[in-house]
């Protein structure tokens, strides 16, 4: 058994002192630690072609970062023009942030199945004293339609619609991650389009759908932990 | 002053950029005014800075947050190109110094804006720290430089003077209380607003300025 001869009630008070300081964190070093941010226009994973237009990738430990293109473009997939994605963000001893944006204009999607004049895409988290958290406001379309129908009101985020012959997009979809206290991050995803063909049977009916592809257009995420 | 009308265009800073201002040889973009928004409130004193500022969002077109809401945020509705989006981080290079580091992208939706809009980026020369003008004890920056981009007609534009005269981190979210105002002297162009979109957040600096 070791035993410990503290010779003095010097080394008593100085041997506690340590004790003590080994088991308690500073409050400072128990806050956010990184951020993570990322933020492109386009993605395409179909007929055979995988492309995407140039992407933000913010540094673990923050900064600036820019990824931007006048024009992309897949044919028969999507169109777009004025892509700008842009994040930012900060990691201190007391708090965190990360902001992500991407935006474009002019976008056409299978051939006009959706279109919109303006995507934007906002992903914001950040992280005090007070807990953590994320939003994707400001995010939203001008002159969004789809299926040849002008939708007028804002898309409510994971808004699921059909699109005949191709498969489905979800709009405005936002995935969470985190658990609000140490924690908070937020994917935007403006329009995702999953292309899908059928499964027949042996008697040539439809017994399925499988996923053949997908579009991702304005895209941004943020992060904090 | 250096404005032509082929393809490309570069202005000359300082005084010239005064003049140009002043021959108003372009539509007013919105949301028009140069002056500084009045907020009410009192300053709170400014001066050398020792904080950092980043942020990213949204600003919406004037009062959307001062009683013209549309929807809670002060968004536009989804009919109106009237927005600006932006994402920046700057700092000055030490504690209490004006030196600057820093960047900051800034894009213009409306139409109606100089040359049917525009994206520009800038790179920060200058940073230091204003009163709240709101009074509401927001921690502000203030920064300055040169940039360059492209107006929505193609057209491109360099070494242009920007002034971000104030950007205030209130609170988090930032959405209806952090604020931010662009200029853009040779573009006639400035925009201020509270954040419908983002965040602006100060953080302290070390004792290197990083």
């Amino acid at each position: 058994m070791l035993k410990l001869k503290l010779r003095t009630p010097g080394m008593f008070a100085l041997a506690t002192l340590v004790a003590l300081g080994a088991l308690t964190l500073p409050a400072e070093r128990a806050m956010a630690q990184s951020v993570g941010g990322k933020a492109f226009g386009t993605f395409v994973n179909a007929s055979g072609v995988t492309a995407q237009s140039p992407v933000a990738a913010l540094p673990e430990t923050g900064g600036y970062a820019l990824g931007e293109a006048q024009t992309f473009g897949v044919p028969n997939t999507v169109d777009a023009q004025w892509l700008t994605a842009v994040t930012t963000g900060d990691v201190d001893n007391r708090k965190s942030n990360s902001q992500s944006t991407s935006e474009l204009e002019a976008v056409s999607v299978l051939n006009g199945l959706v279109s919109a004049d303006n995507v934007t895409a906002i992903a914001s988290s950040y992280r005090n004293a007070a807990g953590a958290g994320s939003n994707a406001d400001g995010s939203g379309f001008v002159n969004l339609v789809v299926n040849g129908v002008p939708v007028t009101t804002d898309v409510a985020p994971n808004t699921r619609v059909t699109l005949p012959g191709a498969g489905y997009a979800v709009l405005n979809e936002q995935t969470r991650t985190g658990d609000g206290v140490t924690s908070s991050g937020i994917t935007v995803n403006m329009i995702h389009v999953v292309l899908q063909q059928p499964i027949l049977g042996l008697l040539g009916q439809v017994t399925g759908y499988e996923q053949v592809g997908e579009i991702v257009v304005g895209s941004a995420s943020s992060r904090v932990n | 002053m250096h404005m032509r009308h082929a393809n490309h265009f570069t202005f000359v800073p300082g005084l010239v950029a005064a003049v140009l201002f002043a021959a108003s040889c372009r539509d007013a973009a919105a949301p028009g005014s140069l002056e500084r928004p009045s907020f009410g409130g009192k300053d709170h004193g400014g001066g050398g800075a020792n904080f950092r500022l980043t942020g990213g969002g949204r600003v919406d077109k004037p009062g959307a947050n001062l009683g013209g809401a549309e929807d809670p945020t002060g968004k536009n509705t989804p009919d109106s190109r009237d927005f600006a989006t932006f994402g920046f981080q700057a700092r000055p290079s030490g504690s209490g110094s004006t030196s600057p580091s820093g960047h900051i992208t800034w894009v213009e939706h409306n139409p109606n804006a100089f040359g049917g809009g525009f994206t520009f980026h800038g790179r920060v020369t200058s940073f230091d720290a204003p009163a709240d003008h709101r009074g509401e004890g927001a921690v502000c920056g203030r920064f300055s430089g040169v940039g360059s981009g492209r107006l929505r007609n193609g057209v491109p534009f360099d070494n242009v003077l920007f002034i971000v005269d104030h950007a205030c981190d209130k609170a988090e979210p930032g959405v209806r209380n952090d604020h931010i105002y662009m200029i853009i002297f040779a573009l006639n162009y400035d925009r201020a607003g509270i954040l419908t979109g983002g965040n602006i957040q100060w953080h302290k600096l070390t004792g290197n300025g990083a």
